[in-house]
């Protein structure tokens, strides 16, 4: 018998972390939701598998990326997001100044946008990022180095030495 | 405390106001879910029985004639722009039923072909150079989910997804001269992660192998691009035979199509077997694209 509890705390606890995570992804907030959902009807399809990983936030986390970046996300997620929340956004759009941050790290490479999200966004350490994206350690701070280079202002961050240290 | 935690703030903000389905709901979308692959899996063994006895038959199967080739040619002044709804293929073009259709048009966008070959060029250091189209047109074909669900509304399983691009006439060569330059660079390539496979762990390293089985079925020039994603490693552990990726890329004059039928659409398996789509399938939708895409071509064929 499944454990719906624990599934249900899991969904609760972890869903707006992993919502936010994907916006920063893909810059679309019904999108994200959309994934984001996903991923959770797919975490309860095999949760007597999932619910005894390390972290199964993370397996959730990397299927919901996955889902939205993968290459059937521009008009299938778009399809999809239609059909469960129709033309309307089940919220209201997040502010300027978001919007603003989410549009300089969509012009980022996927794996620096992915890096920074995990790392700022989630507070992962540095080594966890790697481990994470399959990227050795010095891959992943110079992903975070050129990300926050370029988000420079936008992040309001100074210097790099924490990332380089980490 | 870091001082970028200003996003995560900002960000948990402005996301409070999201309304989330119950638990309880997604576990019950997880059901239907289930019991919708098991009827569908029913289903494909009954429309398999049924292809084969009209095969057996010896019943003809209704097929677009395929458009003559012809070369590539300058825009005629006043010449067609937009690309109109015509020029995409129809659910009736589909052996497939669909029922849903959804896209969008767009200026000014690149040619895109597969992004994961894409990503493989640019690791190899021979990142595509595909040329930008002045328009294009988009959709996605979608069956809609059975009664249980329709009633709220939701669900829908997308079948293909087609894109027309209108381009230079000049690059119409270039679109598949980069396609061939990706695909020689490319032929196999390991990366972490593009692909998802059900109760695979999230960190699981995949060997990509592309080829093109068949080309020159249609318009002036046309490849179909077969993709197939395994997990490396101990084969113990491979799971599951996941199903390949076909992509469909066709040029008729100054425009180009790219074709992707949804993953486990296609007949075509790892192993070579499953249900669904054939080539024989895939060539024939490919000809009736391209004899769609001749009335709106420059000039049209």
């Amino acid at each position: 018998m499944p454990d719906v509890d624990g599934f249900d705390e899991f969904y609760r606890g972890s869903r707006q972390r992993l919502l936010g995570f994907v916006y920063v992804l893909t810059g679309n907030l019904a999108e994200a939701q959309d994934a984001v959902q996903e991923a959770y009807i797919r975490a309860w399809q095999r949760w007597s598998t999932v619910s005894r990983y390390d972290d199964p936030e993370a397996w959730v986390r990397v299927v919901a990326s996955r889902i939205a970046v993968s290459r059937w996300r521009s008009l299938r997620s778009r399809a999809r997001a239609y059909l469960r929340h129709g033309v309307q956004e089940t919220a209201p759009p997040p502010n300027t100044d978001t919007v603003e941050v989410v549009a300089a790290l969509r012009r980022l490479p996927e794996e620096q946008r992915i890096a920074l999200a995990l790392y700022y966004l989630l507070g992962m350490p540095v080594a966890e990022v790697a481990r994470e994206t399959a990227a050795p350690v010095g891959t992943v701070k110079a992903r975070l180095s050129r990300g926050r280079a370029a988000l420079a202002g936008l992040l309001a961050v100074s210097d790099l030495e924490e990332a380089a240290d980490a | 405390m870091r001082d970028d935690l200003t996003l995560a703030e900002q960000l948990h903000r402005d996301l409070l106001a999201v309304r989330w389905p119950e638990p309880a709901e997604i576990r019950a979308r997880a059901r239907r879910r289930s019991r919708r692959t098991v009827i569908a899996a029913a289903a494909a063994v009954l429309v398999v029985a049924s292809a084969s006895a009209v095969v057996a038959g010896g019943v003809a199967t209704h097929r677009p004639p395929s458009v003559a080739a012809t070369s590539a040619v300058g825009p005629t002044p006043g010449g067609r722009a937009e690309i109109p709804w015509e020029a995409l293929l129809s659910q009736r073009d589909l052996p497939t039923a669909t029922d849903v259709r959804l896209g969008e048009a767009g200026l000014s966008l690149p040619v895109r072909v597969d992004r994961v070959l894409e990503r493989c060029g640019d690791e190899r250091l021979v990142s595509a150079r595909l040329p930008v189209s002045r328009y294009s047109r988009s959709q996605t074909l979608l069956r809609s989910a059975g009664t249980s669900t329709a009633a709220d509304g939701r669900g829908g399983t997308p079948v293909l997804s087609q894109d027309v691009y209108r381009i230079d006439p000049a690059q119409g060569s270039q679109v598949f001269g980069e396609l061939d330059r990706l695909l020689n660079a490319c032929a196999e390539w390991h990366a972490p992660g593009l692909a998802l496979v059900a109760g695979e762990s999230p960190t699981a390293r995949y060997v990509h192998r592309w080829e093109t089985p068949v080309s020159g079925f249609a318009g002036d020039r046309s490849v179909l691009v077969r993709h197939v994603t395994l997990r490396s490693g101990d084969p113990v552990h491979a799971g599951p035979v996941p199903p390949v990726e076909v992509t469909l890329v066709i040029r008729v004059r100054d425009l180009v199509t790219v074709i992707v039928p949804a993953r486990g659409a296609i007949a075509d398996r790892v192993d070579g077997t499953g249900p669904g789509l054939t080539y024989a399938d895939l060539t024939a939708l490919g000809r009736a694209a391209a004899q769609r895409m001749c009335a709106a071509a420059n000039p049209p064929c």
